[in-house]
């Protein structure tokens, strides 16, 4: 819908741009010095970056994907973190994931689990009626509402392959139709995960299903829903921070990847201060 | 009608081509849909001219579309089928999205291009006509914008077998993406590629044609390219829709036999 519909490139020669402006920034990321980058899409006499980053050869890179089976390779490959975006929750989620993860052992990778991250919508209420209450008609006012698209903008042509469509038929993953969840209720939308809500123990329960049953070493946090308002989004985030998050942290811990960093950033042993090279300089 | 696969562009890419008739040579290109191998359209061509009609990569089993990524290498590839079918200057004739990519031959090669017909061509944007969205049309609602007898398009559109059935429902799907994605190259978001500026160019000798009920693409477009290209003469076909060549074949053959 974005990149088509709303800022008219041509769907058939997207994934040809990303796939030049992801060598462009790899680049300019690596590079010392200025160099020229000759893209069919770009062209830059005088490629010059600033500020790099102070990883090398580069941070954590989290790719978002929605199921095609060339952004698995590109994650898988390159050891980049595969982020499903989905509106639609853990439980459909779950043969994408099982793709995902097969195609990984496919291409003789390790399993870490902090190669993929989903993306969830959360509401934590003290009680399960009360995050009902508080969060119902936000998250009515989304799924009802905010998630309604003409089916003409499903899929502009080419922007899915033909071997994603054709995986997708061999996979059996139906794509959720947006607008689709118009006539769920808050029950029914808990229900198909859409979203995970209640009680801190009931949304650890439903976490710890998720996040074992997709292999996920990352969250994110769908903790704004619709027309919440701030205080509302606040408390549901600081029950969240408080009360489940830390009974989810260690999952992964005593396995094989307790410690595996290559997808997380690290604040560095020696803060750098504006200015200070500069004092450095002159004493 | 004959069918074989051609190479084209030393290789680069194979492409179906149909044809037909012994009169002098005609190459029709086709519009977004495509075209089948049993157009009535081509067996009317057919009477009066030899005809060649190749289908663009993705469309049928034409392949090797990857490197035609934009306008001038949709109408170089054209000239490189000419070519390859051995073929001096034929008359050029395109339906729709077929009549934007001979617009194009006729205007960067106006020495090799001596009889045109532009049959409801795309390529030009009037700001006061502005042409549905091809690209965000559902399928349920693309017999009322392409047909005057819209009882006739829905059968002709018949998507020609049961799309509850997995199987059929895939290849009704990759044969659409296949062919939109071609198409989505010169027509995404807006079917416009600049030929307005090149117009002028065209010295051919030109029939346009236009289906009366052309919801699609306005006939107020059949007066702009008669306007833009120097002798131009437009003929405007009764009970027809933008897919004139379906619904009024013959006279669609007639007006163009002008051209021999």
């Amino acid at each position: 819908m974005d990149t088509n519909y709303a800022y008219g490139r041509v769907p058939a020669t997207l994934r040809e741009r990303y796939a030049e402006a992801h060598d462009l920034i790899r680049q300019a990321w690596a590079a010392d010095e200025p160099f020229v980058f000759n893209g069919r899409y770009t062209k830059l006499r005088y490629a010059n970056c600033w500020p790099k980053p102070i990883q090398k050869p580069h941070p954590p890179i989290f790719i978002p994907g929605g199921g095609s089976v060339e952004t698995f390779d590109f994650c898988i490959a390159n050891d980049y973190n595969y982020s499903y975006l989905s509106f639609f929750g853990y439980l459909r989620a779950q043969k994408l994931m099982e793709n995902y993860w097969q195609r990984v052992a496919e291409l003789g990778k390790d399993d870490s689990p902090y190669r993929a991250t989903f993306a969830q919508m959360i509401c934590v209420g003290e009680t399960d009626a009360e995050a009902e209450r508080l969060y119902a008609p936000h998250v009515n006012y989304f799924f009802n509402r905010c998630l309604h698209v003409y089916p003409g903008f499903a899929d502009a042509p080419g922007y899915r392959t033909i071997k994603t469509i054709q995986a997708e038929f061999l996979m059996q993953v139906a794509r959720p139709q947006l607008g689709q969840a118009a006539t769920l209720s808050w029950g029914e939308l808990n229900e198909r995960g859409y979203i995970v809500a209640g009680s801190p123990e009931t949304v650890r329960q439903r976490m710890e299903e998720l996040i074992k049953t997709l292999r996920v070493g990352n969250i994110i946090c769908g903790a704004h829903i619709g027309d919440a308002p701030a205080e509302t989004t606040r408390y549901s985030t600081e029950l969240f921070a408080k009360k489940v998050m830390p009974k989810l942290k260690d999952i992964w811990k005593g396995t094989n990847y307790d410690h595996d960093e290559r997808f997380w950033i690290h604040p560095l042993a020696e803060r750098v201060t504006p200015g200070s090279a500069v004092a450095e300089a002159r004493s | 009608m004959s069918s074989h696969l051609i190479d084209v562009g030393d290789g680069r890419r194979r492409i179906r081509v149909f044809e037909a008739g012994d009169g002098p040579p005609l190459v029709f290109l086709h519009g977004a849909g495509g075209i089948v191998e049993e157009s009535p359209f081509l067996a009317a061509l057919a009477r009066k001219w030899h005809v060649f009609a190749p289908l663009l990569p993705g469309y049928g089993d034409s392949e090797g579309g990857e490197e035609l990524r934009d306008m001038l290498a949709v109408t170089l590839h054209t000239f490189d089928v000419v070519e390859a079918l051995r073929l001096d200057r034929p008359a050029l004739v395109g339906h729709s999205m077929g009549g934007m990519i001979a617009a194009e031959m006729a205007a960067v090669a106006p020495r090799e291009v001596e009889r045109l017909g532009l049959v409801a061509p795309a390529g030009l944007w009037l700001a006061e006509h502005p042409i549905p969205d091809l690209f965000t049309v559902l399928p349920r609602d693309l017999p009322a914008l392409l047909f005057h007898d819209v009882g006739l398009g829905e059968r002709l559109m018949a998507p020609g077998g049961d799309l509850a059935d997995p199987k059929f429902l895939e290849a009704f799907l990759v044969r659409n993406a296949r062919q939109l994605t071609m198409a989505s190259k010169l027509l995404f978001p807006i079917p416009d590629r600049g030929l307005a500026e090149r117009l002028y160019r065209i010295r051919a000798r030109t029939v346009i044609v236009w289906g009366e009920s052309d919801r699609l693409i306005p006939p107020a477009y059949g007066n702009a390219f008669r306007h833009g290209i120097a002798g131009a003469e437009l003929v405007t076909v009764p009970r027809a829709g933008h897919l004139v060549i379906a619904e009024q074949s013959d006279a669609v053959a007639a007006a163009l036999a002008r051209l021999a």
